[in-house]
C-alpha cells in the first residue's frame, strides 16, 4: 500500500548536496546528472527525513490524494 | 545500512587539520578537495564527489546530527540564493587568485615568506612551528599558509552555520558545490 504523502523537490532551488539522498533509508531520492534531487513517487514512503534534513529546505511533502485530484482535473 | 570506506572521510578532514598544524606542507593535500570535484563534474557530468565523498560535509553531518551541535533550524532563504550564491563563489575564486598571487610573488623575490595564517581574510594568526626554513622553496611554503588558511576559514564558516541552522547549511552555498553545479548544468544543457 502506498503511503499518503510522497516527497517533492523544488527543483530550481536544490543544490544537489545529496544529503537528502543519504538519510533516505530506502533509497527513493537520486541526484539526476549532479543538478538536482529526485525522489521517485513509487518508492517513497513520505517519512519525512529528506525534507527535515535538506539545508535549503527545498523539500516539502506532497499528498497523493490531492495530487490525484490535480491529475484528473487537468484531465 | 552497512557503512562503506567512504562513509568515514570526515575523519580525513580532521586529520588534514592536525598534520597542518604540525607541518603546513601538508596544507597542499587540500588541492584533493578542490580537484577531484571539478574532475567528477567536467568528466563525468555529476556532483558524486559532493554526495559521497565530501569529508567536509561529512563532519558538518556527523558534529550536528550524531553528536546534536546543530539547532536544526530553518536556513535563512538569502543564504541559498543565486546571488549570494555566485557572490560567495566570485569572493572565493577572488581570494584563491590572492593566494596564487602571493605565492607568485615569493617565487618571484618581490615578497617574502610569512609564516602565519590569515582567519576569515583578515585575522592573522602565527603558525611559525609548523615550518622549518630551507626544508623547501618559500613559495612552496608561502601557498602552503595561504590554502591552509582558506580550509580552515571555510571550515569554520562552516561550523558556524551548522551550529546556527541545518548540519550541511554551508553546502548551500559551498563555492566547490556551487562550481561543479554549474558545470553539471551547463553540461546536462548542451546534450539536450
Amino acid at each position: 500500500m502506498k503511503s499518503k504523502k510522497y516527497a517533492v523537490t523544488d527543483q530550481p532551488r536544490c543544490v544537489a548536496c545529496g544529503e537528502c539522498a543519504s538519510v533516505c533509508r530506502i533509497g527513493a531520492i537520486k541526484i539526476i546528472d549532479g543538478c538536482y534531487a529526485y525522489a521517485n513517487p513509487e518508492t517513497c514512503v513520505g517519512c519525512g527525513l529528506c525534507s527535515k534534513s535538506c539545508p535549503v529546505g527545498c523539500i516539502s511533502l506532497k499528498s497523493r490524494e490531492e495530487a490525484d485530484r490535480n491529475e484528473k482535473e487537468m484531465v | 545500512m552497512k557503512k562503506k570506506w567512504y562513509d568515514y572521510l570526515w575523519i580525513w578532514t580532521i586529520i588534514y587539520f592536525v598534520l597542518g598544524f604540525f607541518n603546513i606542507l601538508f596544507a597542499w593535500l587540500g588541492m584533493i578537495d578542490f580537484l577531484v570535484p571539478l574532475i567528477f563534474a567536467i568528466v563525468g557530468g555529476n556532483k558524486h564527489f559532493c554526495n559521497t565523498y565530501c569529508g567536509r560535509g561529512q563532519l558538518l553531518r556527523v558534529m550536528g546530527t550524531h553528536c546534536h551541535c546543530s539547532r536544526n533550524k530553518t536556513t535563512p532563504k538569502w543564504l541559498s540564493s543565486k546571488w549570494f550564491r555566485y557572490g560567495f563563489l566570485i569572493f572565493f575564486l577572488a581570494m584563491f587568485g590572492n593566494i596564487v598571487f602571493q605565492t607568485y610573488l615569493v617565487a618571484a623575490g618581490a615578497g617574502s615568506l610569512k609564516e602565519a595564517l590569515k582567519l576569515f581574510w583578515t585575522i592573522r594568526v602565527p603558525w611559525h612551528w609548523a615550518y622549518s626554513a630551507g626544508f623547501v622553496p618559500d613559495w612552496i611554503a608561502q601557498f602552503s599558509f595561504g590554502f591552509y588558511s582558506l580550509m580552515l576559514t571555510s571550515t569554520l564558516i562552516g561550523l558556524i552555520v551548522m551550529a546556527l541552522y541545518k548540519p550541511r547549511t554551508w553546502c548551500t552555498f559551498c563555492p566547490m558545490g556551487t562550481m561543479t553545479q554549474t558545470i553539471c548544468k551547463l553540461k546536462h544543457r548542451k546534450e539536450k
